[in-house]
């Protein structure tokens, strides 16, 4: 029997009213790999917070290192080895890797000056435990998100980690650079370091966690060896519904009504001669790895960076896009992946949001704003995709993330788009949530409307498109049919293009 | 590493610097000459140490304007001080007196900054009128023109001096040695303190530096007091080598001397800064304003040629991180570029 | 962004050159001198009133007001806030009505904060003259007087400089802002009378000093490197000619450049002397405070104030009369007092 590192008995956490957790046991041993699952509100974020410090549990008992805690401070926390990677890594971005990585160190160790030959030695020495190169004297805010996760990893292993906690640290990363991050893991494991992964995406529960707990409302529901369990599994665990994936309904999108043709479109830097066709009613899907020039064409086509050459025809008329001005003109709506900063005006109420696309066409006689149109628009839409929120006038913050992407969804939908570009639309979204937004994109596309899915989640594409273009290195490569092809072949080809890019390296 | 080198601000500046150069010594040929570099580096000097004052608030990631007010308040008060007394020595004790007032000046602003957790900016905008109105009512309203002995000679004290037909002697004045050694201090305190490195974290991200575990109040504390002590020491210079003075020193300067900051690369958002940068970004402003001269644009012209250069300024960061980001983390499609 | 900073920058510090400090720190006291003593009968009683007593120039108009108290036998007497401030001096105005003084001459911080209290001095029977207020509104004051039109003053300063450059030859401008309207004005009309008048002199360009003399020069230096052939200087800021009259004597051309310009003998006198700088303009308060005390007299006689009197002070022997911009009649006088080596020691503030 290994030897235990933590252990949470009975905790119990109350906010006012709701309990976050109710009864919640598990321990992990030294050198172990969790997997802490659940969907938003679940609790596994009060659940860290508790194991490092920050909540005082109400009722219950900690046990690190054999040490008994009834409070437990982040300091306390800490000097017991445990270590939480946050998403925003904690770094500066205007600093070196080599300070990044040794600051936290000179401030324990109250040192007055730097000594910089010892820094960079300290950083590197940190960056060969987790076997990982990257250049001391770069800049952390040029770094890709990945370097940075391994340096905040590498700065929590100097730190003398025994447990390190990392708070989806996925989703911002393409799937090569969660394989690498997950050999760095499983090799720290074998050291005796223990790891627990908050996670959403179930593909990777499954490749990662020698253990799974799955928590809801507050409820532990599952403790138990990952590999027993199947994503089907998980999912109704999660949610404590059957998400149903296997009986899409697709309408067969006519080969002869071409909607969109995009010909020999070039984006110096970003992706070169690519042409296809997209039909009404069909869901086009577009997936590569991140740098596969796959953003860059969502946003050429939405005229936030516009393509150098090329041409766009649109229901046998050839257009312009030059803004996203042309791009909303001709009738193509856009969802960013990144729907905080480039989809919704967080402060704004959910109707406003709603709203913002087509305030032209809610005035009145007078040239003023409808308000009563307005009104009746945005909950109109609210209802159809299903928007969790008692009014639309509280503000679009007060929502969830999954509520989020869908009302992103819903202002582009009153707006009533010919094609639409969704990039990335599932990113950091609850497991329901994801299967409302699929079978939502399923629908729009039987009611008529051209999708195009930028995604690299593999089963997302598989479950929502008629057709599959795969990009590498700025081209379309492959033209993959849902029909014939399988989440593995799809899996396989993109991960070959991995294989293929670290070669030339 | 070179390439670095050369895609830094500062190489940027210095190349500006040489072109413009160039120009205006193609047009007047006196540019070249000993005594003009001589003339240029005393024009520099007092405003690189006010740079210097400045730029660690500005890695902060604030903008103080209260600097100014500070020189005025610590050199004029500090020589009517001596004068009355019938102090006839020379600027060391100036120096010491001046620095100490300058000192607390500066504290003053910090002590309101971390106590109440105002913004940098306001809060400078309050004392820098104070000051000024302190010195003008409670010190004296005029200029004042009475030397003690031991600072007479002072303008003229130079190091090497050169004879030039038409403007006479003039020299290597020595206050270039302050500028040396504050330079070299200032670069260390930046590059090889904790305190230091601390400004840069919180100029980088202030609530991660907090985390972090860095002192805040305290690193903005000791910013303040060298913003203090250098104002305070830059204007006994100026006043010494006018050979007056005044109660109004450097009024209205301030934006020039955080212009020649932001020049030298220091990144008004904070986080970024070097003191050779500093260094550049005042000789060039000094250049520009010199040229105009020498060239017989007429000085009209100065605001607006420093304007435009400002926004090159602004604009090159962004088109830069644009760069960056048109290139994504794509490096390899330069290759796949490169072959098609 | 800047300019908006640089005004507000501005507004602040001329806002702290008056107010910073604590407020009414020294009322004037109600039983000044004077004030109890009944006017006999052919005998007035004048209240100077100014924006502060803190700053040596109101102290030099001071001894204005005195001088014409000996000379008139008239009671004549200066007052003001500790630091410029209009409602302290508004409280002073109202306590002189309440004393029943017989004229009021005001030299107003704030020209429309003090106009109800100067109307409400006239509505007293009081006559009310104004100083450094052309701009006061009509029925608010009797007269405004001013030392000189700034115009005028302008080509008075050319007048000096082409005669000291034999009327050819290149010369520069400096002002201590280009933003300074007054400089301006002076900068301005000095160059319009010079190409009527002197068709031989060259402007070579108008250079700011930033109110700092190092700036004035180091500038002028490099306009030394570029214009060898230099021969006059017309200097705004009262630290203008001194800075170009040290540049000069360090280059040993005080005989070859003029250097004319507003300043004062506490700046530049070192440098008259050695002729470095040769003349500085200016005016001298103790005449404005002399020439408002009269004016007062006048209109208590009832004489009649013409275009071209004399009023019997040095500078005001031929007046112009106007409207300022709101109204108020205006006097101007050529009160400029030019201070070269020989009569520095005259004009010793």
């Amino acid at each position: 029997m290994a030897e235990e590192l933590l252990r949470v008995d009975g905790i119990i956490k109350r906010f006012g009213g709701v309990t976050a957790l109710d009864d919640v046991s598990f321990s992990i041993n030294k050198g172990e790999s969790l997997t802490l699952v659940g969907e938003n509100g679940s609790g596994k974020s009060t659940m860290i917070k508790i194991i490092s410090g920050v909540y005082t549990p109400d009722e219950g008992d900690i046990f690190i290192n054999g040490n008994h805690y009834k409070k437990m401070t982040p300091i306390d926390s800490i000097k017991e080895g445990v270590q939480v990677i946050y998403q925003d890594f904690s770094l500066f971005p205007n600093l070196t890797v080599a300070e990044n990585i040794a600051l936290n160190d000179l401030i324990i160790s109250g040192a007055k000056t730097v000594n910089w030959k010892k820094v960079h030695d300290f950083a590197r020495e940190g960056l060969e435990k987790i076997k990982v190169k990257i250049p001391l004297n770069a800049l952390v805010g040029e770094l890709s998100t990945a370097d940075r996760q391994l340096i905040a990893i590498s700065k929590a292993i100097l730190a003398d980690a025994k447990l390190l906690i990392m708070d989806e640290p996925t989703t911002a990363l393409t799937r090569n650079e969660v394989k690498a991050l997950f050999k760095v893991v499983k090799e720290l494991n074998t050291k005796g370091i223990a790891s627990i992964f908050v996670s959403h995406k179930l593909t990777e529960v499954r490749e990662i966690g020698e253990r799974t707990i799955i928590l809801r409302n507050g409820r532990k529901i599952i403790d138990e060896d990952a590999k027993g369990l199947d994503v089907k599994t998980i999912e109704y665990q999660m949610t404590g519904r059957h998400i149903d994936t296997s009986s899409i309904e697709y309408s067969k999108p006519k080969q002869d009504d071409v909607l969109m043709k995009v010909e020999n479109l070039n984006l110096s830097h970003g992706f070169f001669d690519v042409s296809f066709e997209l039909h009404r009613n069909e869901v086009l899907g577009i997936t590569g790895l991140l740098g596969s020039g796959r953003t860059e064409l969502a946003l050429a086509l939405f005229g936030q960076k516009p393509a150098d050459s090329g041409t766009i025809i649109l229901e046998g008329k050839e257009i312009k896009i030059k803004s996203i001005f042309d791009a909303t003109s001709n009738g193509i709506g856009f969802v960013p992946e990144d729907r905080i900063k480039e989809g919704l005006f967080l402060p704004q109420t959910i109707n406003n949001n709603i709203a913002a696309k087509v305030i032209d066409t809610l005035k009145n006689k007078f040239g003023l704003l409808d308000l009563k149109k307005k009104v009746s628009l945005s909950e109109e839409w609210i209802k159809r995709l299903n928007v969790k929120t008692p009014t639309g006038e509280l503000p679009a913050s007060s929502l969830s993330g999954g509520n989020q992407q869908r009302l992103v969804l819903a202002k582009w939908l009153a707006f009533d788009p010919k094609v639409l570009i969704l990039n990335g639309p599932t990113v950091g979204v609850d497991v329901g949530s994801k299967a409302d937004i699929h079978e939502l994109i399923r629908k729009l596309a039987s009611e008529g409307m051209g999708i195009i899915l930028m995604s690299d989640d593999i089963p997302e594409l598989m479950h929502t498109c008629n057709r599959i273009l795969l990009m590498r290195r700025g081209r379309i490569v492959e033209d993959f049919q849902r029909e014939t092809t399988n989440e593995e072949d799809l899996n396989n080809e993109l991960v070959a293009s991995d294989v293929e890019e670290e070669a030339k390296r | 590493m070179l390439k670095r080198v050369l895609r830094s601000n500062e190489f940027v500046v210095l190349l500006i610097i040489i072109a413009l150069s160039l120009v205006v010594g193609s047009i007047n040929p006196t540019f070249f000459t000993i005594a003009s570099l001589f003339d240029l580096i005393r024009a520099s000097n007092v405003y690189i140490i006010l740079a210097f004052a400045l730029l660690p608030v500005v890695i902060l990631g604030g903008v103080d304007i209260s600097f100014v007010a500070i020189s005025a308040v610590a050199s004029y008060g500090t020589h009517m001080l001596l004068i009355t007394r019938g102090y006839e020595g020379g600027l060391f004790l100036y120096f010491v007196i001046g620095c100490l007032i300058g000192a607390l000046a500066g504290m003053l602003n910090g002590f309101i900054i971390t106590k109440f957790d105002l913004q940098i900016f306001d809060v400078s905008l309050a004392t820098q009128t104070m000051w000024y109105g302190f010195t003008l009512f409670f010190i004296g309203a005029t200029s004042n023109f009475d030397m003690p002995d031991g600072v007479v000679g002072y303008y003229s004290s130079f190091i090497t001096q050169v004879s030039n037909e038409t403007t006479g002697v003039t020299g290597l004045h020595v206050s270039i040695i302050y500028v040396i050694v504050i330079g070299i201090f200032l670069w260390w305190f930046l590059k090889y303190t904790m305190i230091g490195r601390g400004i840069y974290a919180i100029g980088g991200d202030k609530d991660v530096a907090e985390r972090t575990g860095f002192n805040i109040k305290k690193i903005t504390m000791v910013v303040f007091i060298i913003m203090g002590v250098l104002s305070g020491f830059a204007g006994i210079v100026q006043s010494a080598l006018s050979r007056n003075f005044n109660p109004t020193l450097f009024i209205g300067q301030n934006l020039d001397v955080l212009a020649s900051v932001i020049l030298g690369g220091a990144a008004i958002k904070g986080g970024r800064g070097t003191v050779i940068g500093t260094v550049l970004g005042v000789i060039l402003t000094q250049i520009i304003r010199r040229a105009l001269v020498l060239t017989h644009i007429p000085s009209e012209w100065q605001k607006f040629v420093v304007g435009i250069i400002l926004i090159i300024f602004t604009v090159i960061p962004a088109l830069n991180e644009k760069r960056r980001k048109n290139q994504g983390r794509t490096t390899d499609l330069v290759e796949a570029m490169e072959e098609a | 962004m800047r300019k908006r900073l640089l005004t507000i920058l501005s507004i602040f510090v001329i806002a702290a050159l008056f107010t910073a400090c604590s407020p009414a720190a020294n009322e004037p006291a109600a039983d000044e001198p004077v004030a109890d003593e009944p006017a006999a009968d052919e005998t007035y009683t004048f209240g100077t009133v100014v924006k502060s007593i803190a700053f040596n120039w109101f102290l030099r108009l001071e001894e204005g007001v005195l001088d014409y108290a000996e000379d008139s036998g008239n009671e004549a007497f200066m007052q003001g806030p500790s630091q410029a401030d209009s409602a302290a001096q508004v409280q002073i105005i109202e306590s002189l009505i309440a004393q029943g003084v017989d004229g009021i001459c005001n030299v107003p911080y704030g020209v429309p904060e003090n106009e109800p209290a100067q109307k409400k001095a006239m509505e007293a029977g009081i006559y009310v003259v104004t100083h450094e207020a052309s701009t006061a509104s009509e029925g608010t004051v009797n007269y405004d007087v001013e030392p000189f039109d700034n115009c005028a003053y302008g080509e008075e300063i050319m007048i000096e400089l082409a005669s000291r450059m034999g009327e050819e030859g290149q010369y520069v401008q400096f002002v201590g802002s280009l933003t300074n309207a007054t400089h301006n004005i002076w900068t301005d009309c000095a160059l319009a009378y010079q190409q009527e008048n002197y068709p031989n002199m060259e402007l070579i360009g108008k250079f700011e000093s930033k109110e700092d003399q190092e700036v004035a020069y180091n500038t002028f230096k490099d306009i030394l490197d570029t214009y060898p052939d230099l021969k006059g200087v017309q200097g705004s800021a009262a630290g203008d000619v001194v800075a170009a009259g040290r540049a000069i004597e360090e280059a040993g051309l005080n005989d070859k450049i003029a250097v004319v310009g507003t300043s004062i003998t506490s700046y530049a006198g070192e440098l008259l002397q050695t002729g470095a700088v040769d003349l500085a303009m200016g005016w001298d308060p103790a005449l404005s405070g002399y020439a408002c005390n009269v004016v007062l007299e006048m209109l208590m006689n009832g004489v009649e104030i013409v275009d071209g009197m004399d009023l019997g002070v040095p500078g005001y022997e031929n007046i112009t009369l106007t409207v300022g911009e709101n109204g108020a009649p205006v006097i101007f006088g050529s009160a400029w007092i030019k201070i070269d080596a020989d009569n520095m020691l005259d004009y010793d503030f």
